[in-house]
């Protein structure tokens, strides 16, 4: 099964004075188990549209996704419980301590009850929480914050991952930690779908990179392949490459 | 223009692009009066049309005929509607189907030739019940008058030694003293509550809001003293509470006019305009009040990290302001030299005096003083809360009880640290 | 218990949890309002008292003035010592100019004795009004065969003093006693002394007990203080809960777990109606305890009206209300974008309902009515009459049913915030502002037709009957309607020709136009008199609407015009122009036509005919929709006033037709409806209107 299959996704807002913007326009990519999937793409390209829309908190306007063959516009409960989200935008509850948050995030997901303290220990131990998991979390650190956040993504073990600009905000040893921790969560099976625009992330966490701007994938494939069909070296001049070749274009 | 002037325009300019501000502070004064008085007016009209023209059902019995009077004045007063007696009346009058019977018979003691004696049955649960037992009650004492007054009279006593005085009553208060009096038991109390209403959501908004939007350090870090920039924020929060007060008696005078005169029926006329003599007083208690309501809640305010603990942090001085106004409530309290030491109070009770035209200068006086001393103390105390860099900052986390116990040295200002 | 259940629980306790950690949340929605509460009543019951001992205390000074001034002093003496040993006391104050004297305040009342014959004249020409009774009883004519010169006394007073009134109140009720106790000598003198006592002794019988009369006095207001109680109490967890997460950032991560949003909204329920229900509680219990401290006075002991029995039925009862309120909060707060917005729509929602909690403060509306199909007010009416002691059961069920129903549904919108994209995602779907125009939003319409009615109500205040109407009417209709509409357009940069839909419509319209307008008059006349079921207009208002409309020494030929093209053309051009067209942006046709009526209804200042109106601008609405131009409902609306102008010039009244008579209006409006649907021109093209070539 393909973990996330997405075909034709389209988002429409209808705006007073700009009459329809499309800010996901006709998007298509598959994910295979075990590898990290790249959106990358300027602020507004319309990554964090589409990753809303895989996590169901957007309805399509037009297009099918689906997350481990759950569709997300008639079963969204089954891709919620399948899927871990992560944004800068999803905030922990501050006055839950970091051991409460896990078991809420759990329980919420359907994970079963027998298993939970289990899992939330486990879940301490492998992030290094330990000491502050009695803590209320916002009394935590930015890094620690960081951490809770990633073992509640978690927390019911989802087959899918999602990661929407995680290292937004993060100074730089937290953003290589946040690194190291996504290359592990694949490492261990998870299929994960990663968004960000820093070229340097992309280029050593990616397996397959999709270079998203306004609202249209424009390029797709392996590092090696977008080199081969670009003739350039670095991500970032791929990049460009793409987004000059698309403003030629006429915008739709 | 001086930094003062730049930064104080720029703060009003942005209330004013803000919702939560511009309700609170002008269409709340304006707009409320209007429609609580719509409501008040059509309510009373409305619960008045359900009583007072709504006839009372009434069932009569036993020898009317013989009392000529008293059958007219049933049959004719519009107020009632006699039924025929249906035989289950205790029935219908518990039922409220009935209002009330009214059962003659006669006297054992003949006082008067076919004297009568006179039961009225009603059902106290019901509201027309009481009413018609009320207006059967006023009919029949009405009658009893007539009926000693005539057999007096046929015994030979002058008409003139029992009609003996008249008893009338005058109001000489003029419409303007009736309005300002009515005026004044109301507007005290509305005042002070506009006040603090226009003054909350500024000083909130200038403070903690700041904080929460980032926007704190930016100014910060601009070239404007910190004094400057803090003493812009006060005056702005102050403009916006004397705004909103000032707003509030303008929209209420203009409101209770026609209003409060149609519910008196014509009875009272009553005129609600300001005297003039007022306005000054009225303008210097805007501006005594809100200078102080607006340094105190910026007091409270200014320790707050978001919008959402400003408001909590402000809400018990704002009962506190609100407490004494209970008193206000009251017509009988008299203003006296202690009403006068209590801030809040002092003023409401100026200006309810003013809108009736009394001026007890003494009073005035020391009503200012207070005012004033109490305003140079939280300025004092807002002095040394701008010097604190961990308040400034924002990195404090205490409130201002830590704050203050800090500042008298007898627990060190120590707001505990988040773990970063 | 199954996984939904299972996650609405989780859900629920860790809201519980995290709400019971935010200390300042519990001090100010449970300690803060039971520790006020009784300091208020305390404070208040304290001023009132001390204001009637010091009243009571007293000693009161009077003087004597008049041209009968030296006859009167001793009977106003000997009555004033009347009642001395119960109360206050007075004294007479011998000063130069009592007038003076109590316009400085060194007397309370001045008694001034003249004689009769100007209280005869002043009698003579007073008009009674419709409201007082006429005093059939002789007392009228008593009066005008008196001596014109008997001492006459009144008391001067100054009403806005309080001693003052107090005093004239006092004097004037020991006069009276004084008059009685000298008729009573005169009576017995004349040998007619013991039998004046037996004159038409009156007795009264009450066959409700004092239980249910403290039943009624506590049914009044009970659901009211409810009301309060349960807003005040759920409030804060309520904004904190959904406005609350969505600022904090924690709803989105609330959304992509594997909760629905209607098991999210659902706990979220829970918790807001727990809280409430669990802090109406204690402030029940504390207000309880202050009536036990006697703190606040009843006739009689609650405890024998309320049984722990009744008590338990009454909360089953009250149910629905406290979920609908909870729901209420709750949408309010799934509405807002933030903890702000929902705090400033807080306040008009209570309003609104504590509007409706009156309902029980009117005598005449027993439940088994309309009422009993309103939510809220039913309750009210409800647990008056159970509290009376008077329980129709069929009636309190469908009370019940209607209001838990509302909660339902109210839940259901409360759901469907959580799917609306604009509201949980502030970043996407946002309307961008064209730069320096604002944007047309839902809340900025009704703003600013709120601040129009409050402007139309102050000026409709401060002119007084003599005012010119015309001018009125001008400065209503051309300045207020039609000069706010135009701001309006102007502010929101909207084309006004679009707008205004300024298009001339098929010719068959204005057959149904001239079908329409009469025979809606008939419906509007049957609409106003079931409404006057629910809520009946006093005598008096209906009198002076006559008088509002034609006043004296105008042509009322001449006076047409003016009400019936003026408010035609710019009426319309507020209500089915601006307002319709802004909304129908926001809204589907039936909510747009339905507030467009609501709206038009308020703007008409009287509650009594908030129905007739609404129920014409409903009409207007719909006309405007299903023609897509203004002028039908401009014509329409100059033809209605015209005839019931004219009817009312004739003194034809509409009120008297038969039920078939409104039968038939019904099928006429209805005819004329059928004629503009099937004309209108967004219908299907294939199947021409007929009498279309």
């Amino acid at each position: 099964m393909i973990p996330v299959d997405v075909a034709g996704l389209t988002k429409i807002y209808v705006d007073q004075s700009r009459g329809e913007v499309r800010a996901v326009d006709d998007i298509s990519f598959a994910c295979q188990p075990g590898e990290i999937f790249g959106l990358l793409g300027a602020n507004g390209a319309g990554k964090t549209t589409t990753l809303r829309m895989l996590s169901t908190i957007l309805a399509p306007s037009a297009g099918r996704a689906a997350v481990m063959g759950h569709d997300v516009a008639t079963a969204p409960e089954h891709v919620r419980r399948s899927l871990g989200f992560y944004s800068a935008s999803t905030a922990l509850y501050p006055r839950l301590t970091g051991r409460e948050t896990l078991e809420f995030f759990a329980r919420i997901n359907g994970f079963p009850e027998a298993a939970v303290a289990a899992r939330v220990e486990a879940l301490i131990t492998r992030f290094g929480i330990g000491e502050y998991a009695g803590a209320r979390v916002d009394t935590l650190s930015q890094g620690m914050k960081q951490k809770v956040s990633i073992a509640r993504t978690v927390a019911h073990d989802p087959p899918v991952l999602i990661f929407d600009e995680p290292s937004v905000g993060l100074d730089v040893l937290n953003a290589l930690e946040m690194q190291k921790v996504i290359g592990e969560l694949r490492d261990d099976g998870k299929t994960i779908i990663f968004s960000t625009h820093i070229m340097s992330e992309a280029e050593r966490l990616c397996d397959r990179i999709a270079i998203i701007h306004r609202g249209r994938i424009h390029a797709c494939g392996t590092l090696a392949e977008l080199r081969a069909a670009t003739g350039r070296h670095y991500l970032e001049d791929i990049f460009v490459h793409y987004v000059e070749q698309a403003g030629a274009a006429p915008t739709p | 223009m001086s930094p003062l002037l730049t930064l104080y325009r720029f703060e009003v300019r942005s209330a004013l692009r803000e919702r939560s501000i511009v309700i609170n502070s002008i269409l709340l004064p304006i707009l409320l009066y209007p429609g609580l008085m719509w409501l008040m007016f059509t309510g009373i009209s409305f619960v008045r049309g359900q009583t007072d023209d709504m006839a009372s059902r009434i069932v009569v019995s036993g020898p009317l005929e013989a009392h000529a009077p008293l059958d007219r004045a049933l049959r004719q007063d519009r107020r009632f509607q006699i039924v025929d007696p249906a035989g289950e009346d205790a029935a219908a009058l518990r039922a409220g189907a009935l209002d009330a019977r009214l059962e003659l018979s006669v006297h054992p003691v003949a006082a008067l030739p076919g004297n009568l004696q006179a039961l009225v049955v009603y059902d106290g649960s019901h509201e027309r019940s009481s009413a018609a037992r009320q207006r059967l009650v006023e009919v029949l004492e009405q009658y009893r008058d007539l009926q000693i007054r005539t057999e007096t009279l046929a015994r030979g006593v002058a008409a003139r030694d029992w009609a003996g005085f008249l008893v009338e009553g005058r109001n000489v208060a003029s419409e303007r003293d009736m309005g300002g009096f009515l005026l004044g038991l109301m507007l005290p109390l509305m005042f002070v509550v506009m006040v603090a209403v226009g003054c909350f959501y500024p000083a909130i908004d200038t403070t903690a809001g700041e904080r929460e939007r980032g926007t704190w350090e930016t100014l910060m870090t601009t070239s404007a003293s910190r004094t400057s920039i803090v003493v812009a924020k006060y005056l702005y929060v102050a403009t916006f509470g004397c705004v909103a007060g000032l707003l509030n008696v303008a929209a209420m005078a203009l409101t209770m006019r026609t209003i409060v005169g149609q519910l008196a029926g014509g009875a009272v006329a009553l005129d609600f305009s300001v005297r003039p003599e007022a306005l000054p007083v009225l303008a210097a208690g805007a501006v005594l009040l809100s200078a102080f309501i607006a340094a105190g809640m910026m007091v409270f305010a200014s320790f707050a990290r978001t919008f959402r603990e400003g408001q909590s942090m402000i809400t018990p001085f704002y009962l506190l302001v609100l407490l004494p106004t209970v008193f206000l409530s009251s017509r009988g309290t008299a203003f006296s030299p202690a009403l006068a030491a209590i801030p809040v109070v002092n003023v409401a009770l100026v200006i309810r005096d003013a809108l009736s035209g009394v001026f007890q200068w003494p009073l005035i006086g020391i009503t200012v003083a207070v005012t004033l001393a109490a305003i140079a103390g939280l300025l004092r105390l807002a002095a040394a809360i701008v010097a604190a860099e961990a308040v400034v900052a924002g990195s404090y986390s205490g409130t201002l009880a830590t704050f203050v116990r800090g500042l008298f040295g007898r627990a060190a200002p120590a707001p505990k640290e988040t773990a970063r | 218990m199954s996984p939904a259940t299972r996650r609405i629980a989780t859900l629920f306790t860790t809201e519980l949890r995290t709400m019971l950690r935010d200390r300042r949340t519990v001090i100010m929605s449970i300690v803060l309002p039971v520790v006020l509460m009784p300091v208020f009543l305390f404070a208040q019951q304290l001023m009132e008292e001390r204001r009637t001992r010091a009243l009571e205390a007293r000693a009161y000074t009077y003087a004597v003035d008049g041209v009968l001034a030296e006859e009167a002093r001793p009977l106003v003496a000997a009555a004033a010592v009347r009642g001395e040993a119960r109360s206050a006391r007075f004294r007479e104050a011998r000063v130069d100019d009592p007038g003076a004297a109590l316009e400085r305040g060194e007397v309370d009342v001045v008694v001034d004795a003249t004689e009769a014959r100007a209280v005869q004249e002043a009698a003579r020409h007073e008009r009674r009004g419709p409201g007082r009774p006429a005093a059939l009883v002789g007392a009228d004519e008593w009066l005008a065969t008196l001596p014109p010169d008997l001492p006459a006394l009144t008391v001067v007073y100054r009403g806005d003093r309080d001693a003052s009134e107090s005093a004239a109140a006092r004097l004037r009720e020991r006069l009276g006693e004084e008059q009685r106790a000298r008729r009573l000598a005169l009576a017995s003198d004349a040998g007619f002394g013991a039998e004046v006592e037996a004159v038409l002794a009156v007795r009264e019988e009450n066959l409700s007990g004092g239980d249910e009369v403290a039943g009624l006095a506590l049914g009044r207001v009970a659901t009211l203080l409810l009301l309060v109680f349960l807003f005040t109490g759920g409030a804060i967890v309520a904004q904190d809960t959904l406005a609350g997460e969505k600022e904090r950032g924690t709803l989105e991560t609330l959304l992509t777990t594997a909760a629905t949003r209607v098991e999210i909204v659902t706990a979220k329920f829970l918790l807001v109606l727990a809280v409430g229900v669990l802090i109406a509680g204690v402030q029940v219990a504390n207000l309880l305890v202050y009536v036990g401290f006697e703190l606040i006075p009843t006739s009689a002991p609650l405890a024998t009206v309320v049984t722990p029995a009744l008590a338990a039925g009454l909360f089953l009862f009250v149910l629905p209300l406290a979920a609908l309120i909870s729901a209420m909060l709750l949408l309010v707060s799934g509405y807002a974008r933030s903890y702000r917005e929902a705090q400033i729509n807080f306040m008009p929602m209570m309003l609104a309902c504590a509007g409706l909690a009156l309902a029980a403060m009117m005598p005449a509306v027993p439940l088994r009515s309309a009422i009993v199909l309103v939510p809220i007010a039913n309750i009210s009416v409800g647990v008056k009459e159970v509290l009376v002691g008077r329980a129709d059961w069929l009636f309190l069920a469908i009370a019940w049913a209607v209001t838990a129903g509302a909660a339902g549904w109210t839940m259901r919108l409360a759901a469907r915030t959580l799917s609306t994209e604009r509201l949980i995602v502030p970043s996407t779907g946002e309307t961008y502002e064209r730069p320096g125009v604002p944007a047309l939003r839902p809340e900025r319409i009704f703003t600013w037709f709120a601040v129009m009615w409050a402007v139309l109500l102050l000026v409709s205040l401060n002119t007084g009957p003599d005012f010119d109407i015309r001018l009125q009417l001008l400065i209503n209709l051309g300045g207020i309607f039609v000069g706010g509409s135009f701001l309006f357009m102007r502010r929101f940069r909207l084309d006004w020709r679009e707008t205004l839909l300024l298009r001339v419509p098929r010719w068959e319209v204005w057959v149904a136009v001239l079908v329409g307008a009469p025979s809606g008059i008939a419906v509007g006349t049957g609409v106003f008199q079931l409404a006057n079921r629910i809520v009946p207009v006093p005598v008096e208002v209906l009198e002076s609407f006559g008088q509002y409309l034609v006043p004296e020494g105008m042509s009322f030929w001449m006076l047409l015009p003016f009400l019936t093209l003026m408010p035609g053309v710019c009426e319309e051009i507020a209500f089915r122009g601006v307002l319709q067209q802004s909304l129908r942006r926001f809204f589907r046709p039936v909510p747009a036509a339905l507030l467009v009526g609501i709206i038009f209804g308020l703007f008409h200042v009287s509650l009594f005919r908030l129905f007739p109106t609404a129920f014409l601008g409903v009409l207007f609405a719909a006309v405007t929709m299903l023609t897509g131009s203004i002028y039908p409902a401009m014509v329409w609306h100059a033809l209605n006033n015209g005839i019931a102008l004219v009817t009312g010039y004739y003194g034809w009244s509409l009120a008297a037709l038969e039920p078939a008579g409104y039968a038939a209006a019904t099928a006429l409006l209805a005819l004329s409806f059928w004629i503009l649907w099937r004309t209108r021109p967004d219908a299907d093209p294939r199947s021409p209107a007929p009498g279309r070539t």
